[in-house]
């Protein structure tokens, strides 16, 4: 179990790698002279000078994660061990991360130099304050807060009695026993806390982000981006409850492990029907949220509508914000859709601490 | 329901914002009782100093038309501003009717100006 964990990890963490290095590859071009490097530049340098640093930075961030993976490559082939080899692997994801985001802060210096004004354009409030009521339910939130604590709580409780939990078949065909241990028992309702935590502060974040507006079509406008922002969290809302139904459904072989069998193809039935209903749920929001992206396009020529004074103040390269005079969590990204954390607001470090802590947990209990 | 300032706008910008907010407590948009968006929020949302909507949601306390409780915010207060001397109201008007004068418009032009404006402040 633990060497099939430990390859799932393994293939995870690569593909992080390679999916940070895609995302840094198109980040200072997804939208094309409004945000290069998350500053707006002159059209006709972007077409020439431009091309020229996004090559250069290419070749930075090519050179450098080549680098890494093949010393982490290297470092696995001379020191074989499965242990080793997902601390290596993690390390060089969190090395290979660091080198991309530091690579593309000093390219997006550069640019500072070539970095024009905003047009002057009317600026725009709808007077409106956001609340997370406003785009849930609250009792939907309770329920998922109870669904994702009270199974923990009860595992707490009746920790003392539960079965020796069930490690797979033999070659017989019988059920292999092991020791409970803590962490056997609390470690994926804790992964499922973790998750339920980052998607009700992606639900919370997402709402009380300000939405800035263009000086025309801004009611339609508006609406479009409320409508996108309320699928969005749908989204999220949908995991959520996922996660409550898997997490209920695992608790039912902690404490039923003489039906293992029964157990283990009804549970195989569940994450079926929870992973292909979820493919389906991401692929339906995408497409609206691709459609309204059109459709605030075909209206006023852009997707996200720059708050005056914000990228040469607060943005910094487009990826980090730091506006202590903004109360949000999270503020729109002006390179591409999603949104970045507000770093002048304190909480925004609690928030980012928490997002990132999953590589330090695992590299702890890697460890230990 | 929204608020526009233009930056190139002689007036200055907390002025407008004022302008802007009594405007829509006249047109009814914006009802006795229902709360303005906090003084952080509305910068954030234009852009602009945080002193400056402070300055805008004084001037509407001092006109009686909303009024500001620490913690709890602006909230409108009265559709009608505090009693002030109609000779006072008249001055923006006359100002306002004189650059229409110079400009060269006829009387009957204005008036019709002056309908259509009432007009939408009495939509709702």
């Amino acid at each position: 179990m633990n060497t099939i964990l430990l390859a799932i990890v393994f293939a995870m963490l690569l593909l992080c790698d390679l999916g940070i290095a895609r995302y840094l590859w198109s980040l200072p071009v997804l939208r094309g002279q409004e945000a290069f490097f998350g500053r707006r530049i002159n059209p006709g340098l972007y077409r020439e000078q431009g091309r020229e640093i996004l090559r250069s930075y290419r070749a930075w961030l090519a050179g450098a994660v080549i680098v890494i993976e093949v010393a982490a490559l290297l470092f696995v082939i001379l020191s074989p061990g499965l242990d080793q080899t997902t601390v290596v692997r993690l390390g060089a994801f969190m090395l290979a991360t660091a080198a991309g985001f530091t690579i593309y802060a000093r390219f997006s210096g550069t640019t500072r130099v070539h970095e024009i004004a905003e047009p002057s354009a009317p600026l725009v409030s709808s007077l409106k304050t956001r609340r997370f009521s406003d785009y849930t339910s609250v009792p939907f939130e309770i329920v998922m807060a109870v669904g994702t604590i009270a199974p923990i709580l009860l595992l707490a409780y009746y920790y003392p009695s539960l079965p020796l939990q069930p490690h797979g078949l033999d070659e017989g065909g019988g059920v292999r026993w092991m020791h409970k241990s803590p962490t056997q028992v609390f470690a994926i309702p804790a992964i499922v806390l973790y998750l339920q935590g980052m998607l009700l502060l992606l639900r919370i974040g997402m709402v009380r982000a300000g939405i800035a507006l263009p000086g025309e079509h801004t009611e339609e406008y508006l609406r479009l981006k409320e409508a996108a922002v309320r699928m969005t969290v749908k989204l999220w809302r949908w995991f959520s409850a996922m996660l409550v139904l898997a997490l209920i459904s695992l608790q039912a072989i902690l404490v039923t492990p003489d039906r293992v069998n029964l157990m283990r193809n009804a549970i195989t039935v569940v994450g079926i029907a929870i992973g292909v209903s979820s493919m389906i749920a991401v692929s339906r929001i995408f497409n609206g949220l691709q459609t309204i992206n059109g459709k605030l396009k075909s209206l006023s020529g852009q997707v996200y509508v720059a708050r005056p004074g914000d990228a040469g103040r607060f943005h910094a390269g487009g990826l980090f914000y730091n506006n202590s005079n903004n109360p949000a969590l999270f503020v729109e990204s002006p390179l591409g859709p999603g949104y970045t954390l507000n770093f002048g607001n304190a909480w925004s470090w609690l928030a980012a601490a928490y997002l990132a802590s999953p590589p330090l947990v695992l590299l702890w209990w890697i460890m230990s | 329901m929204f608020i526009t300032i233009d930056p190139n706008d002689r007036r200055p910008i907390y002025e407008q914002v004022a302008d802007e907010i009594k405007a829509l407590i006249a047109r009814g948009e914006l009802g006795e009782g229902e709360a303005l968006p906090p003084v952080r929020q509305l910068a954030t949302d234009l852009g602009v100093n945080m002193n400056t909507i402070a300055v805008s949601y004084r001037q509407l306390q001092a006109e009686g038309l909303i009024t500001i409780k620490h913690g709890s915010g602006a909230v409108v207060a009265s559709r009608f501003a505090a009693r002030t001397d109609e000779k006072e109201l008249r001055r923006p008007l006359r100002n306002a009717l004189t650059s229409f004068v110079l400009a060269g418009l006829s009387t009957g032009r204005i008036m019709q100006i002056v309908k259509e404006e009432m007009g939408e402040l009495s939509q709702k």
